[in-house]
């Protein structure tokens, strides 16, 4: 090797190294979904996916615990219990056991501004008497009473009344003092985590935390732990991918080894082929590193799948080696229609880098940064290490490009044209809308998480009514206001149930109405003293009582603040938010049989800034709106290409015929996936715009006006074994069972081979019919 | 000479037999309870409560059949019917809709009405897991005492003392904090 060669292969792997090293030290990858997700333009969608993504919802982990005795399950759920809950993992663990045995002092100073049940014939004479008769049937009871304590303080029992109110309006069967299934076979716990769901690392770290407490408890072995939740889904995806992606890049790679290889039978060559790849992944990192200031792991995986595309690149210079010029001569000859065909697809994703998706702008960004790193690293290094070119075995090993008539290119757009016709006319919807069905996970666990779901009685919730004011206590009151509506459906069994701040924090005016029912210290004890006379208790046992209701005529209205601390301030987190100036409550609705008498609900009277949502809805409407994006993109990506390859071309025809074989190729591969009954998703579009980038290339080749017939052999030489290079790899990928990698390896197989045919027939038609002269 | 291993035998056995009696009898009178077959009691109870003038005096009659379901007919002063049965408690009063609890409302529910059953059933096992036992008397006449192990449930009861004759409780005094006390007096079958 001589010194230039060793001296551009030295700077380039300085540079390679240097990339790598400042990569993995400054620019953290991220993991969680949500930079993928679209950020909504109406507040009431912020605040509806700001739920989804960290929400309660989200961050919960369904804990079963199956096996041995239904003691065993029973003791193993208290002790799972207790120990998660020192752990800074988990914010609440719940079991369904009783939490706290001595009253909230807060919470019981508050007793009658909070309890519904406060009003002001509570406190007549008849009204206390009453509630005495009460009291003293508690007491004879066959077991001690566990309110005793307070009773002087609360003879009302305004606070056993608060806890009563603040039972979730539905849950699950109990035995021992736990949640189990109603069969009994498995105890329940949920636990919600302090990390997002789809904050995966920290989801691994919190599930890793569950299974080592539960191996330690469950000593003998007789039990089984089951877990399931949007984290545990998360982080299960990621492994299977992330190992089934390992598998299948590895068997790529030997696969690509081995037929350049066989094509080239050079071990050099076969190397260098791979350093316009590398460099173009690291650029592209570096790039979107530079940019973002972080890099996410789709954008990665997406990234590198388009990046290669930039395989072909160093093909193309290989078949074109001739043994008697350098190698920077031999590229001279290809670099015009290579170029053009780099920067058309830079041109396609750059209108992807400007889309509303953060997710997407890196991925643009990524992609157009590496194309063009590795373009240039096939213009400028390769050449140089080379030197002067040794001629391969390649070009020889084809025939010219065979040169279609006019007939086999109208068939093919007879082709194209039917199958969009086919497309058009499916019956049902192509695309695949539900979230849930793109996962890559095993039907098992999904089955396992419907079934913990309705063991809890806890199904997601998946009706909502989101009710918005400028300020916390308007919006309270509005909630107020719609409380009765709510009862009727209740009874109406239109819903089982739901769930209102105002148990938690009434607003300011119900607290003072409630205060204002509270008699004058002169007033209740005369009433109380009337009340006693057929009673046994002493008669100076309750003086604490009308202390604590003075002292409450007295207390200003709770507030927010106050709260947080406690087991009420925990709920409201899950029911309230802020987003700038408004405030938005949630009212979380559940076992919904009649929607529309929702919607009815809503609609009627003064509800004007009350929003009634159905989630599945609204996820599959994300999904959909996602989808549009990028194919709007599209549509303006192919106009801005075709521009470009007007500008380039300087011929309408040359620049249509280009561009159209590559569009037919995606109408056809769009037409056969239908066929196969594939419901295309997010991951067919990627792969669709990795095939639209190499089809491009393949065009502007075939359409080459070529300076002689074996400039023409070299040339289909290399589009041969950039089609067979790229349609073995992502056949590979098809083989994989995981949704994501079969979507992506399916359609890019097809559509590479359509590509390279549609091209042959259509583009060669620019190439005209005879070599000229040269 | 022949005396010392003699008197080494009586020593020893004087050393040992009241342990082993204690261990012998509180596993014996678990099994006297738990072979008889139910029964059907009346009882008088009085409460003394520090919250009360005077205690509460009340008359009827305990029906438990094992292994868990216990009735307590309160017929003087205020007729009321409890159920124990599972782990629901069932209030049903003339005049008044039926009133179901579950005993897991409150660990307090649980571990009493378990205890009571326990003792009823004889089953030992139960009783040892959550109660501290203290054994005293003969087996003509017993006293079991039992203490919560739990110091959340401490908090309300101190104890709960039983004390009978043979298979038959005669007597069960709970202790709970502040000093209230319940004394439940059996009379006997009322068949």
């Amino acid at each position: 090797m001589d010194r230039r060669r060793l001296t551009a292969l030295l700077i380039w792997a300085f540079l390679v190294v240097f990339a790598f090293v400042w990569l993995t030290a400054k620019v953290p990858i991220r993991s969680d979904l949500s930079l993928f997700l679209p950020t909504g333009s109406d507040p009431v969608e912020r605040v509806m996916q700001h739920k989804l993504r960290e929400g309660v919802a989200s961050r919960l982990i369904l804990i079963g615990i199956e096996g041995g005795l239904l003691k065993q399950r029973a003791e193993a759920s208290r002790q799972l219990r207790r120990e998660l809950l020192k752990l800074e993992h988990f914010k609440r663990v719940e079991n369904g056991a009783v939490e706290s045995l001595q009253p909230d002092p807060l919470l019981f100073k508050y007793r009658y501004l909070l309890s519904k049940e406060t009003r002001a014939a509570l406190f007549t004479p008849q009204g206390l008497a009453q509630a005495l008769d009460q009291r003293m049937q508690e007491l004879t009871a066959p077991y001690p009473s566990p309110f005793k304590q307070q009773l002087p303080q609360d003879p009302l029992a305004a606070y056993p009344a608060l806890l009563k109110q603040w039972l979730p309006p539905i849950h699950p069967a109990s035995y021992q003092g736990v949640w189990f299934s109603p069969d009994q076979q498995r105890a329940l716990l949920i636990a919600e985590t302090r990390a997002k769901g789809m904050a995966m690392d920290s989801q691994q770290q919190a599930l890793d935390a569950i299974r080592q407490q539960f191996s330690v408890i469950d000593s003998s072995g007789q039990l089984v732990l089951k877990v399931s939740g949007p984290g545990v889904f998360a982080v299960h995806s990621r492994e299977v991918i992330r190992s089934e992606s390992k598998l299948l890049s590895m068997i790529s790679s030997a696969a690509i080894v081995l037929i350049l290889l066989l094509v080239y039978r050079s071990w050099r060559v076969t190397f260098l082929a791979a350093l316009p790849l590398i460099t173009a992944m690291l650029a592209g990192s570096c790039v979107t590193g530079l940019l973002f200031g972080e890099l996410h792991g789709i954008t990665l995986a997406f990234g590198i799948t388009l990046l290669g595309v930039t395989i072909d690149y160093p093909i193309h210079l290989f078949s074109h080696l001739k043994s008697d010029e350098p190698a920077s001569q031999s590229l001279m000859r290809i670099w015009g229609t290579l170029r053009m065909g780099v920067v058309t697809t830079c041109i396609g994703y750059l209108v992807m880098a400007t889309t509303d998706f953060r997710g997407l702008n890196q991925l643009g960004v990524f992609t157009i940064s590496g194309l063009l790193a590795g373009a240039l690293t096939t213009r400028w290094l390769l050449p140089r290490l080379m030197g002067e070119g040794r001629e391969l075995v390649a070009g020889k090993g084809a025939g010219p490009i065979p040169r279609p008539g006019r007939l086999p290119a109208w068939l093919m757009l007879v082709a194209g044209l039917c199958s969009l016709l086919y497309i058009l006319m499916q019956p049902t919807s192509i695309w695949q809308d539900e979230l849930a069905s793109m996962s890559a996970l095993p039907k098992q666990l999904l089955a396992l998480d419907r079934e913990m779901r309705v063991q809890l009685n806890a199904p997601e919730v998946s009706h909502l009514i989101i009710i918005h004011d400028s300020d916390l206590e308007s919006a309270l009151q509005r909630a107020e206001r719609l409380e009765s509506g709510l009862k009727g459906l209740v009874e109406s069994q239109a819903i089982a149930g739901f769930n209102l701040a105002g148990n938690y924090l009434p607003s300011v005016k119900r607290q003072l109405e409630r205060r204002a029912a509270l008699p004058t210290d002169a007033q209740l004890s005369s009433n109380l003293e009337q009340a006693l006379v057929n009673h046994r208790f002493r008669s100076d046992l309750f003086s604490p009582f009308l202390q604590d209701v003075a002292t409450t005529r007295n207390l200003q209205p709770l507030e927010l603040e106050q709260l947080a601390e406690t087991t009420a301030g925990q709920q409201l987190t899950n029911l309230l938010s802020q987003e700038g100036d408004e405030w938005f409550l949630l009212v979380p609705l559940y076992g919904v049989n009649n929607p529309s008498a929702i919607g009815q609900l809503i609609t009627q009277g003064d509800h004007s800034s009350t929003r009634y949502l159905q989630l599945g809805e609204e996820g599959k409407r994300m999904v959909i709106d996602f989808r549009e994006g990028i194919f709007s993109g599209i549509g303006w990506g192919v106009l801005a290409m075709f521009c470009l390859l007007l500008i380039g071309l300087k011929s309408v025809r040359s620049a249509l015929l280009i561009l159209l074989p590559v569009l037919l190729a995606v109408t056809l591969t769009i037409g056969l996936l239908v066929m196969l009954g594939e419901k295309l998703s997010i991951f067919h579009l990627v792969a669709l715009m990795l095939v639209a980038g190499i089809g491009i290339d393949y065009s502007l080749f075939f359409g080459r006006q070529e300076a002689s017939e074996e400039e023409s052999r070299r040339t289909f030489h290399a589009l041969i074994v950039c089609a067979i290079s790229t349609s073995t790899v992502f056949t590979i990928l098809a083989s994989s069972e995981i949704p994501v990698l079969n979507a992506i390896g399916l359609t890019t197989a097809i559509g590479v081979v359509g590509c390279f045919i549609a091209s042959m027939l259509l583009s060669r038609q620019l190439a005209g019919p005879s070599i000229p002269a040269r | 000479m022949r005396s010392l291993p003699f008197c080494l035998i009586i020593l020893f056995s004087v050393l040992t037999a009241p342990a082993l009696a204690g261990e012998w009898s509180r596993t014996e009178l678990m099994a006297l309870l738990a072979s008889s077959e139910g029964s059907e009691q009346r009882y008088t109870e009085t409460r003394e409560l520090a919250f009360l003038e005077i205690p509460v005096v009340s008359r009827g009659r305990l029906i438990f059949t094992p292994p868990d379901r216990l009735v307590k007919q309160v017929e003087k002063p205020n007729p009321r019917r409890y159920v124990i049965a599972g782990d629901t408690i069932t209030i049903t009063a003339p005049d008044q809709d039926e009133l179901v609890i579950n005993i897991d409302t409150h660990p307090l529910l649980r571990l009493f009405t378990e205890a009571l059953r326990a003792v009823l059933a004889g089953d030992l096992e139960s009783l040892e897991r959550h109660y501290k036992l203290e054994l005293t008397g003969e087996r003509s006449q017993w006293q079991l005492q039992l203490s919560p192990l739990d110091s959340q449930v401490a908090v309300y009861v101190r104890s709960l003392t039983i004390s009978g004759r043979d298979r038959h409780i005669e007597r069960m005094v709970t202790q709970e904090q502040g000093g209230d006390r319940t004394t439940l007096t059996l009379l006997g079958s009322s068949g």
